[in-house]
């Protein structure tokens, strides 16, 4: 009896090891996800050929969390070797001024709006529908609340950069046209640098981001 | 004298051609080769399969087994494109498959410590479909039937003895399609090799 219960638990032990892949293996890359509003990028037509300039908030990124009350980060609240807002900030503007646009203020006319935002404790690749509009103002980190959740609780972290259309709002519409997700924040070695090299593959896969 | 030979002959048979056992109970190690590889293409070797059968004469028995088999694979980092958009990263692909099935068996001989088989099962298998992506995963499970054709052989290490061993290969086809990661049904080629515990 002993000899048949030692003979199944050591197939049991044997089959059951490596039953999910290792984390170290998982975190090797972030996930990059884009998305283009159809409408405004489609193969007759491209808003994005007629921009020209565009405001970027400088020093801070937007924070959504769902354990916490801030609603903005600057670099002294992440403690991150080489910093992190100003490199993240940095790296999408060049990517844009790579493509063509240039970086204007708030009061310099821009046909577009790029927010950069951390979800914290969202799981935002599967649960949140974005209704495509932000009502009223285009800027600013408040209100970010208004996509519909579906669910709730979950750990991940995710870097959201977002397109908004200023040039064709209608009335006090400003249209979302083009969304990155960028994750998962907790789930890595090396914070900064594979946010870095998932900011570069958000516009490496967005060849539609280009100016005429 | 021919009359002494067939009375001799009479007399012995019922020993000679005496079934392999009452019953026996199986615990074997599984390596599956997947032969549909469009979700996990790799060989595995982390399954078991435990079973019992009771021999109902020399050449037939019936049982049941069950058994328990993780494949995965690995999907380079790579570009998806979508309508509207595209999302880049690498992926684990898993499948926990689980068998539950009612078998008949043949057997080649009727006598000896080395006994060749063929068994037909057929019954239940269930599926869990796992993509790992970073920290994201996604899941579908199926409830599906599975046929498993097998050829294997029963070995005794002595007469009467309680212990034996058991190789087989079988293939198993199984109706577990998954629309939701677009996989057709799986098939695999199975190979057993574990102890047996013979009761007479």
């Amino acid at each position: 009896m002993k000899s048949k219960v030692l003979i199944i638990s050591a197939l049991v032990v044997l089959a059951g090891c490596d039953l999910q892949p290792q984390s170290g293996e998982l975190a090797r890359d972030m996930v990059v996800q884009t998305q283009y509003d159809q409408q405004s990028v489609s193969g007759i037509s491209n808003v994005f050929t007629d921009y020209s300039t565009y405001v970027l908030r400088q020093d801070t990124i937007g924070f959504v969390s769902n354990r916490n009350s801030r609603t903005y980060l600057i670099e002294s609240d992440l403690n991150i070797a080489n910093g992190y807002v100003k490199p993240v900030v940095n790296l999408v503007g060049s990517n844009l001024a790579a493509r063509g646009y240039q970086r204007v203020e708030d009061d310099g006319d821009p046909d577009f709006a790029v927010n950069i935002v951390i979800l914290d404790n969202f799981s935002f690749f599967q649960t949140i529908q974005y209704p495509g509009f932000y009502p009223g103002g285009y800027y600013g980190f408040y209100g970010y609340y208004f996509p519909i959740v579906t669910t709730y609780y979950s750990n991940y972290t995710t870097l959201v950069i977002e397109i908004v259309d200023i040039k064709n709002a209608t009335g006090n519409q400003y249209k979302v046209i083009w969304k990155a997700f960028i994750g998962d924040l907790n789930n890595t070695f090396d914070l900064r640098g594979k946010t870095l090299e998932a900011i570069d593959q958000a516009f490496v896969q967005s060849p539609y981001i280009q100016k005429n | 004298m021919k009359l002494k030979i067939a009375i001799i002959l009479l007399a012995i048979t019922p020993a000679a051609i005496a079934q392999v056992a009452e019953s026996a109970f199986h615990v074997s190690w599984v390596t599956m080769k997947p032969t549909y590889t469009d979700y996990v293409s790799k060989t595995s070797s982390r399954g078991f399969n435990v079973g019992f059968t009771k021999f109902i004469n020399e050449r037939f028995g019936a049982g049941l087994s069950g058994g328990y088999t993780v494949l995965d694979d690995y999907v380079p980092r790579q570009t998806y494109t979508f309508p509207g958009g595209a999302i880049t990263t690498d992926i684990f692909n898993y499948m926990y498959f689980y068998t539950l099935m009612a078998n008949g068996q043949y057997y080649f001989k009727t006598e000896g410590l080395f006994v060749p088989y063929a068994s037909l099962s057929a019954g239940a298998a269930f599926t869990e479909y796992t993509i790992f992506y970073n920290a994201y995963s996604d899941s579908d499970t199926k409830t599906s039937f599975n046929l498993r054709p097998e050829l294997g052989a029963l070995y005794r290490f002595q007469k009467y003895s309680t212990l034996g061993m058991k190789a087989a290969i079988g293939y198993d086809f199984v109706t577990n399609k998954s629309e939701y990661f677009d996989l057709k049904n799986f098939s695999a080629l199975s190979f057993q090799i574990g102890i047996v515990l013979f009761n007479d």
